[in-house]
């Protein structure tokens, strides 16, 4: 705005005042020069004179220096400085109270997100054992496995006592048992082997007695038939003149029949013989097999001894193996389990700093908003008296002690409240041991 | 072996209790959220329901009310399993008909246990 216009402008504003000084002062002091003594006009003419220099200095005052301006509405320097330190300060107030509630809140979630990052590193470190503890168990797990069938396992103490070679491999004693069974069972063929000679043998013997028995048929065939001659050699020597040929006939027979006798008696010596050769054949086999069955059954109750004391100890041996297996099995799945229960605290970690993050957000968003909008609105107020040579276009209203405006909502009602932001408290707690059933 | 429903909007979360469950064979559909799992109960018919309370678009306690809604979920198991341990909190998941209340992060033995008492 320039002078001229400003001049004009408070010309128009101030037309009450030139009209007070024409009408009022200028036209009765010339009134009274004509109608008073001198002496009175002079003194009404210097007093009017007064009064327009007190006027006219005002107006100039009005045009160089608005800022001074004053009217029933308005305030003096003191006062808008006053109501601009008010104003300052309670924006400050507000300033420190926002910052004092951010703080709060920042602090809250400094102090979750020290808690989270040490849960985390600790559930990290938690994962780092428990795999290494998982690896550890595994790999002691295969070495028992292998332990169980490697023969390769202590080869020292195989070279140097055989007979701790069944305790230390199942491989071992596999093999040991399958040895002792072969043994076992080549035994039991030559016993069947002997057993079928000796069969043979008693069917020999048996064939010889039948064959003993026929010649002894024969024998009695010829016994009776001796006796018949016999008796009929009575009868003819009881005849008186028995001829001589008779005689002969009946003498050349009873060789024949001694013959024959004789002849049997051979065969059946040599049939005893046979008997004879085959039972003591029978009886040698026997007592041999006898014999070895002893000695079989002998080194066959100590194999199975053995066998059986090396099974026990065997079974000893894998049971607590099995037993070492089962309870690194278990440990596993422990350390499974604490990984699990680790790899749970990205999805809190997540849910605990969205709950500390949005509403701490919100609340400083919505107090800076306000803030600024408060802050805005005083800048421009503050502006308003700067402008020279001219009044102020929208004065002040002062009320109280407070600064407002018509337009803008009292400055109370977006004053936040004094207590802070409500920040979550960081929970602290044991894991995995809060379940309730209803 | 039971069939379960697991919702929650954690991948990690569904992944541990998927891998927990499928240990002693019990076999486990997954949802992310409310409606997803709404979604799933009319379609088939689980053993078990297990749920977080913090999700997006159906939170946990809604989703009890709506299963227990439905006939088929009138007297089904509901966990839940969530972050929130305060007991103004754990009052309404009751009140909308949960069967128990369990905080991460959980130990899979004893949700085992838990299980092995609610799959009567």
């Amino acid at each position: 705005m320039s002078k001229k216009q400003r001049v004009q402008s408070i010309v128009k504003t101030n037309w009450r005042a030139v009209a007070w000084i024409v009408g009022g002062v200028f036209l009765p002091w010339v009134w009274a020069t004509f109608l008073l003594p001198w002496s009175v006009s002079l003194v009404v003419g210097i007093c009017a004179a007064g009064v327009c220099m007190v006027l006219t200095s005002q107006l100039a005052r009005e045009v160089y220096m608005p800022k001074r301006r004053s009217d029933d509405n308005s305030i003096s320097a003191d006062q808008i400085a006053k109501i601009r330190a008010a104003g300052l300060h309670t924006l400050l107030d507000r300033w420190s109270s926002i910052s004092h509630n951010t703080n709060t809140g920042l602090q809250g979630m400094h102090s979750e997100i020290d808690t989270v990052m040490g849960q985390t590193e600790q559930a990290v470190i938690n994962i780092g054992n428990s795999f290494r503890e998982i690896t550890n168990k595994t790999s002691a797990q295969m070495e028992y496995a292998l332990g169980l069938l490697k023969t390769t396992r202590d080869g020292e103490t195989y070279n140097k006592d055989p007979a701790a070679e069944r305790a230390e491999s199942l491989t071992d004693f596999i093999r040991s048992y399958e040895d002792l069974l072969s043994h076992m069972s080549n035994k039991l063929i030559h016993f069947s082997a002997v057993s079928l000679d000796l069969v043979q043998g008693q069917k020999k013997a048996q064939q010889n007695a039948r064959e003993v028995d026929g010649l002894l048929s024969e024998m009695e065939t010829i016994a009776s038939r001796i006796s018949l001659l016999a008796l009929n050699t009575s009868v003819v020597s009881g005849g008186v003149a028995a001829s001589e040929r008779a005689f002969v006939e009946m003498s050349d027979k009873i060789r024949e029949l001694s013959q024959s006798a004789t002849e049997f008696n051979r065969r059946i010596r040599s049939h005893m013989q046979g008997m004879k050769t085959d039972l003591r054949s029978a009886d040698e086999s026997m007592a041999n097999m006898a014999y070895e069955l002893k000695d079989v059954a002998r080194t066959a109750q100590t194999d199975v001894m053995q066998v059986t004391m090396s099974m026990r100890k065997k079974n000893k041996e894998v049971t607590a193996i099995l037993e070492n297996i089962n309870a690194l099995g278990e440990e596993v799945k422990q350390d499974i389990y604490k990984i699990i229960m680790s790899l749970q605290f990205q999805d809190i970690t997540q849910q605990r700093l969205e709950n500390l993050k949005n509403p701490l957000l919100s609340e400083l968003s919505r107090h800076l908003s306000s803030i600024t909008d408060e802050t805005r609105v005083l800048n421009k107020k503050l502006q308003v008296p700067n402008v020279k040579g001219g009044l102020a276009e929208k004065p002040f209203h002062v009320v109280g002690a407070q600064l407002k405006t018509k337009a803008e909502p009292p400055i109370e009602q977006v004053t936040p409240s004094a207590e802070p932001a409500a920040v979550p408290e960081p929970q602290q707690r044991v894991a995995g041991n809060d379940i309730e059933l209803f | 072996m039971a069939h379960i429903l697991v919702v929650d909007d954690s991948n990690t979360m569904r992944q541990m209790v998927r891998f927990t469950l499928s240990s002693v064979k019990h076999t486990v559909a997954e949802a992310e959220n409310g409606v997803q799992a709404l979604k799933l109960a009319q379609e088939a018919k689980f053993d078990l329901v297990i749920a977080d309370v913090n999700m997006p678009e159906m939170n946990g306690i809604d989703l009890i009310k709506a299963l227990r809604a439905l006939p088929a979920f009138k007297f089904t198991p509901i966990l839940m399993l969530t972050t929130e341990s305060h007991a103004e909190k754990k009052q309404k998941g009751k009140e909308a008909g949960a069967t128990g209340w369990i905080v991460k992060p959980f130990n899979p033995e004893a949700l085992l246990n838990v299980l092995s008492k609610v799959l009567v």
